[in-house]
């Protein structure tokens, strides 16, 4: 993302208070997600999933509903944990990254980006788990120790140095990229 | 509004079929909260996916939010924006 729209993008956004922990939670019923992709097909897939999140939730050729329902949950928990709800932002500015099977990570870009580096720097941890029909993920944010103030990583920091590093941190990461 | 009335009726229509709210969404008052009745965030995806179809309009970005979707007359209001533009 060019630093000029990045720049414009912090300009327009809300600001939004710093906290010491952000924390967001959302469940969502995975039969209701199967009725969405019947009823709508890929207005539904695309308008909200990354395409690396339709890549991580495609299994034999087919899109799993289940992994979709973490997936959105993860993307509501972190509307939540940041108080986006208010921003006007797609869903697919709030990319959820898998690293492991029960957690990951999430990805800001665009508004969500820019309204999270108002507030600062943070590290974000996701979890999620499902039981049944049942999907559920949070999402907890602390303050980054060493990111500084917003748009502040470290000198140096790498996205790996960053496994859980969201908002600015991984916003500084990309202007530089 | 002269046609808040049949804009309302078509969107009571949709709220009905997707919103899966706990009152009847066609006696809903129009500043009743919809997350309130319980409108939840997947059925807001549903809603608004079906707005889009029922009034051929494609919400922006930017009209994606919470409040947007809060009432009858807050959809009206972002229904008759886009279809005015």
């Amino acid at each position: 993302m060019p630093s000029a729209h990045l720049a414009d993008l912090v300009h327009e956004a809300p600001s939004l208070p710093r906290a010491a922990l952000r924390i967001g939670i959302d469940l969502v019923h995975v039969g209701a997600v199967e009725r969405s992709l019947s009823d709508f097909g890929a207005r539904f897939s695309d308008r909200l999933f990354a395409p690396g999140e339709l890549r991580d939730s495609t299994v034999a050729g087919r899109l799993d509903a289940r992994r979709l329902a973490l997936r959105f949950a993860a993307k509501e928990a972190t509307i939540k944990a940041f108080d986006l709800g208010a921003i006007g932002l797609g869903w697919s500015q709030i990319e959820v990254i898998a690293d492991a099977p029960a957690a990951g990570r999430v990805r800001l870009h665009g508004r969500a980006a820019a309204a999270a580096a108002g507030a600062g720097s943070y590290e974000i941890a996701v979890s999620w788990s499902h039981d049944g029909d049942v999907a559920c993920a949070i999402v907890v944010a602390v303050p980054a120790a060493d990111a500084g103030t917003a748009g502040g990583a470290p000198a140096g920091a790498s996205r790996d140095e960053l496994r859980y590093g969201v908002g600015a941190a991984d916003i500084y990461n990309e202007e530089q990229n | 509004m002269n046609d808040a009335t049949p804009i309302d009726a078509r969107i009571r229509a949709v709220l009905a079929q997707h919103g899966k709210l706990a009152r009847d969404a066609g006696t809903l008052p129009e500043s009743a909260d919809l997350f309130e009745a319980g409108l939840s965030s997947h059925a807001s995806v549903n809603l608004m996916l079906a707005l889009e179809s029922e009034f051929d309009v494609e919400f922006p970005d930017q009209m994606l939010t919470r409040s947007v979707f809060s009432s009858v007359a807050a959809i009206r209001g972002a229904l008759v924006q886009m279809l005015s533009a």
